[in-house]
């Protein structure tokens, strides 16, 4: 305090701005103290940055491809009556005993190089002993479309092939559809080994070079497994070819149930608790109520959700009370999925509700009441439109929470398995983190990076609606 | 403690220009008001003569608030408060049972300590509470009666050419006069004001008490003020408040306010008026 009265002019001044002793113990106290925060700060980044560069590790990086089925066991054979004598002199020379190979002039009359082809034929069958296996695979570019149709059709499931006729006739197909056919359904073409991405950055070089030593002769590249594809394919069953569609579409649908049954009810409830509820016993144990169901362990309300909507309520849920044509046998469908995520999100709604509209000053509600409004006019022209951001934040929230919410929906079941997109709300579903929690279950390392694909989809919304709401609140935070 | 009767229709003793009195237009009597045990006023009897300016002046927690917040019950909602006594506008008492507060604010209009307009369009802020009235107005109606209002709060010139312009966006002066026309836009008989200028500087508060005069006119006005010199500058009758030992707020004298500032009965007033405290 500066002062310029003469009784503290003449005080000594200097000596008592000098930190003493005390000061200076404090001052090393509030230094450490801003120490510890700091690396509590720098700490939890850490593991935040070490958590984020794990996932994009898996996101990309060196493989090799492979076929798990050996195509010489899939392809036709071709006889010897479909080679040339050129070759099947060479399948003689090479494969017979070389005691009969000698023998061959003196027994037929005549040498390999004057024989013709029926008479080459004739010796392959006479002199070679295991001929099966020698005869080669015809090669692909041999085939007719309609032989590899059949191809394809005998060496997959009866089910799958339904299915890619579903999609599309076969022999509607081009050669190139039926190829790419061939290697993924039939050769099953899969990587065989993968590189970490920070890996195959940093050592691209090495990687190659063992590739080329280790597997010779077989495909490779860098790749990324978070593409266009990958977002826009249904699922299937070889991590290589699978996509997000069908569990994105499954997570859309949820959480727009969810909004649709807990946004208009939440809202009203909110409204309710804090602008005309009485504050008696009964609402002052509803609200603590609802702060404690806000807390409630997630699975809990996956079980309340099974025991209503998927039991209780099958009939309704499965959409054979509505006449929809084979509803499933039971109530897990997305339409329970969403119901269960709008408990679950209700209690957030509620609270955020309150509390954007007890940010509205209450001076609003005085000067409207002051001009003969009626409560509920107050709140309905003033205050209402005052807590929508705040609202609207606290939705968005929800959504966020409900887009990422595993628990419940393993409970109500979500099936883990569904290459069918989500035909309306009472059909199968699956959802993306029910998705990124069944790929990392699998043992099979190119499921681990598509699950990170996912999980970086998942992050970016759930990012991206967090960031609207923060966007959302400051601009109320101006408004006020 | 002993009471201090008010003088309402009679003339006091010993006034030197005693002035027969206007009607009153609205009365407290013998009111008490609680927050659950906590009584806050005790025993307030208080007239407002129609068509004059009443202040309410006393020092900090005195319950001045509280008292003109009786006159169009905006108490009611307060949690746990609660009224002992009378409150008469024009002989009717605001509250008995079958009075609805919204009637009541119709009638008695208030404007508060903070400018308060709505996050609306001037034109909207002064729109509403006619609509409320007459949800069927026309356009051309309505227009009126807010360019009416606007001019009688003196705020028509200055904001004429940006009625759809936010009225949080105006000057604090502007905004308090804005909630002055938002509270006689709907014709009401009293208005009561609640240190309406204590949070606007010299200038705007010179202005608003230039307005209060002129309203006076029209207007059964009572207002709080923590500044002497307004309720000196402004009033036609001053009612001197102060807090008793137990915390509850009482009303030491009532009259006509060169009286209270010139010849105060109460010690205490004397001691106020003069800065010796408060």
């Amino acid at each position: 305090m500066v002062s310029n009265t003469p009784a503290q002019a003449g005080a000594p001044t200097s000596a008592h701005l000098q930190a003493d002793r005390a000061i200076r113990n404090r001052l090393r106290t509030a230094a450490s103290g801003r120490i510890v925060l700091f690396l509590s700060l720098v700490l939890a980044l850490l593991v935040l940055i070490a958590l984020i560069l794990n996932v994009v590790d898996q996101l990309g990086g060196y493989v090799v491809y492979g076929y798990r089925i050996d195509p010489k066991t899939v392809l036709p054979a071709r006889t010897p009556e479909e080679m040339s004598e050129q070759e099947l002199r060479e399948l003689i020379l090479n494969h017979t005993p070389q005691y009969r190979l000698e023998a061959i002039p003196d027994d037929y009359g005549l040498t390999l190089d004057e024989m013709d082809k029926d008479q080459l034929v004739e010796v392959v069958y006479a002199e070679i002993p295991d001929l099966d296996p020698l005869l080669a695979a015809r090669p692909l570019s041999d085939l007719s479309n309609q032989e590899l149709v059949v191809i394809i059709e005998q060496n997959i499931t009866t089910a799958r092939f339904a299915q890619l006729s579903e999609e599309k006739p076969l022999d509607q197909r081009t050669r190139q559809e039926l190829l790419d056919l061939f290697e993924t359904e039939v050769l099953e073409e899969r990587v065989v080994n993968s590189w970490r991405l920070f890996d195959s950055l940093l050592n691209g070089a090495a990687i190659v070079e063992k590739i080329n030593r280790e597997y010779p002769g077989k495909q490779y590249e860098l790749r990324w497994w978070l593409t266009s594809q990958f977002v826009t394919s249904p699922q299937t069953t070889r991590a290589e070819t699978t996509g997000l569609r069908t569990a994105i579409l499954g997570s859309v649908l949820i959480v727009i149930i969810t909004i649709l049954f807990s946004m208009p009810i939440g809202i009203a409830a909110g409204v309710y608790l804090e602008e005309f509820a009485a504050p008696n016993r009964i609402n002052q144990f509803l609200q603590a109520n609802i702060y404690n169901l806000s807390g409630v362990p997630t699975i809990i309300y996956g079980l309340m959700g099974l025991a209503i909507f998927v039991r209780a309520l099958g009939d309704l849920t499965n959409g054979s009370m509505f006449g929809v044509p084979n509803p499933p046998p039971n109530g897990r469908t997305i339409i329970s999925a969403g119901l269960t995520m709008g408990l679950l999100v209700m209690p957030l709604i509620i609270i955020n509700t309150q509390e954007a509209i007890r940010a509205v000053p209450q001076s609003i509600r005085d000067g409207a009441l002051a001009v003969g409004a009626t409560y509920w006019q107050t709140v309905w022209y003033h205050v209402l439109p005052m807590a929508v951001p705040g609202i609207l934040t606290g939705v968005i929230l929800a959504i966020s929470r409900a887009v990422g919410e595993t628990a419940p929906l393993v409970v109500v079941g979500a099936a883990t398995y569904i290459s069918v997109d989500p035909s309306g709300l009472f059909s199968g579903f699956t959802a993306i983190p029910i998705q990124i929690w069944s790929w990392t279950a699998l043992p099979e390392q190119t499921f681990r990076n598509v699950a990170a694909a996912a999980i970086i989809i998942l992050l970016s919304v759930v990012i991206l609606f967090n960031l609207t709401a923060i966007i959302l609140r400051n601009r109320l935070r101006k408004s006020l | 403690m002993t009471r201090i009767p008010v003088p309402l229709t009679t003339v006091a003793e010993g006034h030197a220009h005693p002035t027969a009195r206007p009607p009153v237009k609205m009365l407290a009597e013998n009111l008490s008001v609680y927050y659950n045990d906590f009584r806050a006023l005790a025993d307030v009897t208080l007239p407002a003569y129609e068509k004059k300016i009443t202040a309410i002046i006393g020092p900090s927690g005195c319950g001045k608030s509280t008292l003109i917040r009786v006159f169009n019950r905006m108490n009611d909602r307060v949690k746990g408060a609660r009224v002992e006594g009378r409150v008469v506008l024009d002989d009717e008492d605001i509250y008995a049972d079958d009075v609805d507060p919204v009637m009541v604010r119709q009638r008695v209009g208030m404007v508060f300590q903070k400018p308060n307009p709505f996050v609306k369009s001037i034109y909207e802020n002064v729109a509403f509470g006619i609509r409320l009235l007459n949800p069927r107005i026309s356009k051309s109606e309505l227009d009126h009666r807010v360019e009416w209002a606007l001019r009688r709060s003196a705020l028509w010139d200055e904001v004429r050419d940006k009625l759809k312009q936010l009225g949080t966006e105006l000057s604090g002066g502007q905004q308090q006069r804005l909630c002055i026309a938002r509270a006689i836009a709907v014709e009401p008989e009293v208005l009561l004001m609640d240190e309406p200028c204590s949070a606007l500087d010299p200038v705007a508060t010179l202005k608003i008490e230039d307005l209060m005069k002129d309203l006076s006119r029209d207007y059964t006005i009572i207002i709080v003020t923590h500044n002497m010199q307004q309720a000196a500058r402004v009033s036609d009758y001053t009612a001197m408040m102060m807090m008793r030992p137990d915390r509850a707020g009482e009303l030491i004298e009532f009259d006509e306010t060169q009286n209270i500032f010139v010849r105060p009965k109460d010690p205490r007033t004397q001691d106020y008026v003069s800065g010796r405290f408060g």
